[in-house]
């Protein structure tokens, strides 16, 4: 058996790629590569929006879906993310409907 | 009180999660896998492919030779009979859980725009392939829906006709998805596949962790109702 294209490598090839190259299996490639996209996005609106966290987490989630688009990272961690947005978005609702 | 926080909590969780939810785009399950294929086919046969499953003729059970895969959120039987003819179906699940049998067949339309039918033979094969590869796309017969397409393919030098690869199974197929035709791309699919416990290449576990507080909630907003129309409690 043998891929249709050749010797041209894809974008999602490349976790397997660096698996192979530095001897770790595609998944944890795929861990350390979604990791460093996400701290590339993250860490110089760490740096340059200190205090505020909702840029924070609005480039987490942005990060992690250029993750998922890549096909880098699992597609149920977005439905995790929004499972925990939605959490945190109740309980400010909460607070401004019942007043406490 | 702490009731009535519960009931705006759950009632607000419930919201949010599915309006976002919804809003997650189809094209986020990434460029989909390239197939491996044993001869090399022409790569505009696998255009818009984004998943695919593909099999061989010594791959069907010798009883009543069938082929049985998920694919695109759907569950199908294929069938190379004995007597020739080559069908397609994908299960019929009654309120998305209970399968009774039934199966939703396709229609196969030839690259040259003709319908052959839901049954197809290795006559068609032969006439409708351009050197031992043919591409049909697929129609549901309910709901005109697309499903893809189907490759069939042969090595030409071994085998002149593919009733000749068939008998000695090295006939393969190819049934390939792409984002719209995926079930996922309906999202009331999905959320039903979310509360049910069976969103397509999600781990069982996986699934039970992301739908659990959604299932607390609807179970609170169930028992607060309850208890509210019960004046005695």
């Amino acid at each position: 058996m043998f891929q249709i294209h050749g010797d041209s490598m894809q974008i999602t090839d490349i976790p397997s790629a660096f698996g192979d190259f530095v001897g770790m299996s595609e998944i944890t490639a795929q861990i350390i590569l979604s990791v460093v996209i996400i701290l590339i996005f993250v860490l110089p609106t760490m740096y340059l929006a200190k205090s505020n966290t909702t840029l924070h987490i609005i480039m987490t989630f942005l990060a992690v879906t250029v993750c998922i688009g890549l096909g880098w990272a699992p597609f149920w961690l977005l439905i995790a993310l929004a499972s925990c947005m939605a959490m945190a978005w109740a309980f400010l609702g909460t607070k401004v409907v019942t007043g406490d | 009180m702490a009731e009535y926080k519960g009931f705006a909590f759950a009632i607000m969780f419930i919201l949010f999660f599915s309006a976002l939810v919804t809003m997650i785009p189809t094209g986020l399950y990434g460029s989909g896998e390239e197939p491996d294929l044993v001869t090399p086919v022409e790569p505009i046969l696998l255009a818009g492919f984004s998943v695919s499953e593909n099999w061989s003729a010594g791959d069907l059970v010798e009883t009543n030779p069938q082929y049985e895969y998920s694919l695109g959120g759907w569950d199908w039987y294929f069938y190379h009979r004995a007597t020739g003819s080559i069908e397609l179906g994908s299960k019929i699940y009654w309120g998305g859980v209970l399968y009774l049998g039934q199966l939703d067949s396709q229609e196969f339309i030839s690259p040259g725009g003709e319908n052959k039918g839901y049954s197809i033979t290795c006559d068609d094969l032969d006439e409708d392939a351009d050197n031992g590869t043919v591409r049909y796309d697929l129609y549901s017969i309910s709901s005109g829906n697309s499903y893809g397409g189907m490759v069939f393919y042969w090595n030409t030098t071994a085998y002149t006709y593919s009733q000749d690869a068939f008998d000695n199974d090295a006939l393969y197929y190819l049934h390939g998805m792409g984002f719209n035709e995926q079930a996922t791309n309906n999202i009331g699919f999905l959320l039903v596949s979310l509360l049910f416990f069976q969103v397509p290449d999600v781990p069982a576990e996986i699934n039970v962790f992301l739908i659990t507080p959604t299932w607390a909630s609807i179970i609170y907003i169930l028992w607060f109702i309850i208890k509210e129309m019960i004046p005695f409690v």
